[in-house]
């Protein structure tokens, strides 16, 4: 194989694809050689190696643990009304985009929607805080200007997830756009003037080409959503939590935080860790068998 | 073919470089450990230290790790500093650790933290380093035997050093005295009297909010609501207290007088700022000398008429105790199981804990910063001071820092002929009579609660938010959460999370020690 023509004609080709298979060996697979320490009692001292093997120990403390069952509920909720709630936004955002033939005021709503994603959630988090907090908060000021009485959204479940959500929504959409956007653009121009002609109007062509034409990119996006769905990013939710939403603000990534990293218990985070990203994988192939039977599987 | 000879030897080469830089990482610092064995004539390395960085070391004289104190200490015992960042010490400490490269001397006020790196095995015995290398701490620890009480861990060995500090008052409640007068009430001496008086100036449209819920919390500190007390001479977790709290929280907060968005304002910067606005009528506040003269002077310049007083907390049906002052024995140190040199580790400690050293990391320099008048050190200028001397207070953590108290220090550096200094002085120096007195205690079994065995902590770190949150709600749930319902589903949750076995831990343990330990009334009778 060495001697064919053919890889010698492209080993110039090979050497610049070696730093990249350097990166994803040195910074994606050698740490997964870490998971070890998910069966072991690690302990800085002793090291990844050295610490002693237990076993299932972790995961058995994880399971039998009365609280799991209630985070992992917590998880799985937060994270699949985040995905099927906030799914279309980017998609609608980047069809209305599109359809606007002004370029300035094109590139103006673009900037104002991306703009979002590049505030840290502490500061995002922080603003939707003040606006929806009981004693100062604008809501609340409208509302007993308006009725009289002020409302808790922020210690009642049912308004706090919707805070959750929209505040998800709001920061991300713009960003996640983006994609939508590169794929609209590439859409053969023929194919709008063709169905104008034929008295199509905005709304057809979006329906009938702009749609179509993208699918294979919500397919894979949706798929790569499906793996996520154990992941409730830690910022957002560690943020936004307080005492009174608790009971379903609770996610896997802050009780890890919370009793595995700051309690230092590393093999125990990691057992929990390691338990997601299989949950992640076996999610990830299950939405791609099915996405193949629609002829738009990813592999 | 030139070109193809060419690319294999480019190659070749990068993937030499690439093994080399593979090799080096999984080398880390080997070569350290044979150089460490004791011969006088190899030039040892600097021993490693960790240092708070708070972002407070003025950049004229210098960054954190090397400023002229650093310099300075250097030139008695060779020391590297390793910054920690102040609030996220743990999460460095972790990292250092894990990658090896942790400081020789790891100075931390978590207790819990160094507990943590106790079971971890991460830390080295020093009751043998003391005993043949130490002269000062060594006779600190023989004049105050509480410093190895204190650092013996539960294998009976002497694992911490630790610093003496002398009484400095640190939680206060603040009455606004002008508010009082213009209701037409005395101080509450009571709880229920508090809840009076606080209804009566709300009522009045004297104040926006009675107290505050988030910052310093006086009224777990009023109903002894400590989690764990004695009772008929065991140590027992309570239920009684925290439920008469709660009751008293959620009376306040259902009569709108305390801030309803107390449990987002999670460090207490709002609760901070409503109190300086002068909307807060009784105030739960924790924080240095320095912190509340800054504090009061904010107060001031928003509501000139403003007038706070210092007060006992409010007696509870559970007795009637003080808010908290710090630890005057506090343990701060630890040395990692890997320093290579424990003996300069054991130098560089007697040299922070001497009297003289805590005097210049006070005063700073004879002649330089300070000159001695009539026996009394006055200092040269106050800005130079201020520069040089003012932030060196993460210096001062180990040893015999009591000899000059930062509070009784703070209190004379106060300017008598200004009203306003001399008012603070008279409120510091009321509340450091009224707090440090045993008549009136803290409220816990002991500041210093063991270090929990491994199982057992993971139980805690497990409950215990779950358990606050619950009370929490109870707070804030209106009618539909009663203390009683909530008091319910606690146990339960306390149960079913395997609760007993903390209770079983703290039982045997005050059992077993309860005529060694320190309890708090032993705090009362320190020889500074």
């Amino acid at each position: 194989m060495f001697k064919s023509r053919r890889f010698q004609y492209n080993i110039p080709l090979f050497i610049m694809f070696a730093p990249i298979i350097a990166y994803f060996l040195i910074f994606k697979f050698a740490p997964m050689g870490g998971l070890v320490i998910a069966f072991k009692n690690y302990n800085f001292t002793d090291g990844i190696w050295g610490s002693a093997w237990v076993g299932l120990d972790h995961f058995h403390t994880l399971f039998t643990n009365p609280n799991m069952l209630n985070i992992l509920r917590n998880t799985l909720v937060l994270s699949f009304l985040q995905l099927v709630l906030g799914f279309p936004f980017p998609i609608l955002l980047a069809l209305m985009i599109n359809e606007i033939r002004r370029s300035w005021f094109k590139k103006t709503v673009q900037t104002a929607v991306f703009f979002p994603h590049f505030l840290n959630w502490v500061i995002v988090g922080g603003i939707v805080i003040t606006i929806f907090s009981q004693e100062t908060g604008i809501v609340n000021n409208i509302m007993r200007w308006l009725t009289g009485d002020s409302y808790p959204y922020l210690y009642n479940t049912g308004s706090w997830l919707a805070i959750f959500i929209g505040s998800g929504i709001w920061k991300s959409a713009g960003w996640g756009a983006i994609i939508y956007l590169a794929a609209l653009a590439g859409v053969d121009q023929s194919l709008y003037e063709a169905a104008g002609l034929d008295g199509a109007s905005r709304l057809r062509q979006m329906w009938h080409i702009s749609l179509p034409s993208i699918r294979p990119v919500i397919f894979i996006i949706l798929i790569l959503s499906i793996g996520s769905i154990m992941e409730v990013g830690f910022d957002q939710v560690y943020m936004l939590q307080n005492s009174a939403v608790s009971q379903i603000a609770d996610v896997i990534s802050t009780w890890n935080y919370r009793v595995g990293i700051t309690g230092g218990r590393f093999s125990l985070a990691a057992a929990l860790g390691f338990f997601e990203s299989i949950i992640g994988l076996i999610l990830v192939l299950t939405a791609n068998s099915i996405a193949r039977r629609f002829n738009n599987g990813l592999w | 073919m030139k070109t193809m000879r060419k690319s294999v030897s480019f190659m070749l080469a990068s993937l030499v470089v690439l093994v080399t830089i593979l090799a080096a990482c999984s080398g880390g610092n080997n070569e350290g450990t044979t150089g460490g064995e004791s011969d006088p004539n190899v030039k040892k390395d600097p021993i490693t230290v960790s240092m708070y960085d708070r972002g407070n070391v003025p950049p004229e004289v210098g960054t954190v790790d090397n400023n002229l104190w650093t310099q300075w200490i250097n030139e008695t015992v060779p020391v590297e500093y390793v910054p920690v960042p102040r609030w996220e010490s743990v999460q460095r400490f972790n990292t250092l650790l894990a990658a090896g490269d942790a400081p020789d001397l790891i100075l931390e006020y978590d207790n819990a933290y160094r507990n943590q790196l106790y079971l971890q095995k991460q830390l080295m015995p020093i009751e043998e380093l003391i005993e043949q290398h130490s002269v000062e701490y060594k006779a600190l620890l023989e004049e105050f035997p509480l410093l190895r009480q204190l650092g013996t861990k539960s294998d009976g060995q002497l694992y911490e050093f630790g610093r003496l500090l002398g009484y400095i008052p640190g939680g206060y409640l603040f009455i606004r005295e002008d508010l009082l007068e213009a209701a037409g009430l005395e101080v509450p001496q009571t709880v229920e009297e508090a809840y009076e008086a606080m209804k009566k100036v709300k009522a009045d449209q004297l104040a926006t909010f009675g107290t505050n819920m988030s910052g310093y919390n006086w009224m777990d500190v009023a109903f002894q609501n400590t989690t764990w007390v004695l009772e008929d001479g065991d140590m027992v977790k309570d239920w009684e207290r925290v439920a008469a709290a709660t009751q008293y929280k959620k009376q306040l907060f259902d009569e709108g007088l305390i801030d309803r968005d107390f449990m987002t304002d999670k460090n207490g910067e709002k609760a901070l700022q409503d109190f300086v606005q002068g909307n807060t009528f009784m105030f739960g506040f924790a924080g240095n000398a320095l912190l509340v003269y800054n504090n009061y002077e904010t107060l001031k310049s928003n509501v000139p008429d403003a007038k706070l007083a210092v007060i006992p907390l409010p007696r509870s049906e559970f007795g009637q105790f003080s808010p908290y002052f710090n630890d005057p024995v506090q343990m701060t140190g630890v040395v990692n199981i890997k320093a290579e040199d424990p003996e300069s580790v054991m130098r560089y400690v007697d040299l922070m804990s001497s009297d003289s050293m805590a005097h210049t990391l006070k005063y700073g320099q004879e002649g330089v910063h300070y000159e001695m008048v009539d026996g009394v050190e006055q200092t040269l200028d106050q800005d130079k001071y201020e520069k040089e001397v003012s932030w060196l207070g993460d210096y001062r953590m180990l040893g015999g820092q009591h000899i000059i108290n930062e509070f009784t220090k703070y209190l004379e550096d106060l300017d008598q002929s200004d009203p306003f200094d001399k008012e603070v002085h008279t409120l510091l120096e009321t509340a450091f009579n009224l707090y440090i007195d045993r008549e009136r205690p803290l409220p816990e079994v002991t500041k210093y609660m063991p270090g929990l065995p491994d199982d057992i902590q993971f139980v805690v770190s497990n409950v215990n938010e779950p358990m606050s949150d619950l009370w929490s709600r109870a707070i804030v749930g209106g009618s539909n959460a009663t203390v009683d319902k909530t008091l319910e589903e606690a146990k339960t949750l306390w149960s079913r999370s395997d609760g007993e076995q903390v209770e079983q831990f703290y039982l045997e343990w005050y059992r077993e020690n309860k005529d060694t330990w320190v309890f708090t009334e032993d705090l009362y009778d320190m020889n500074f």
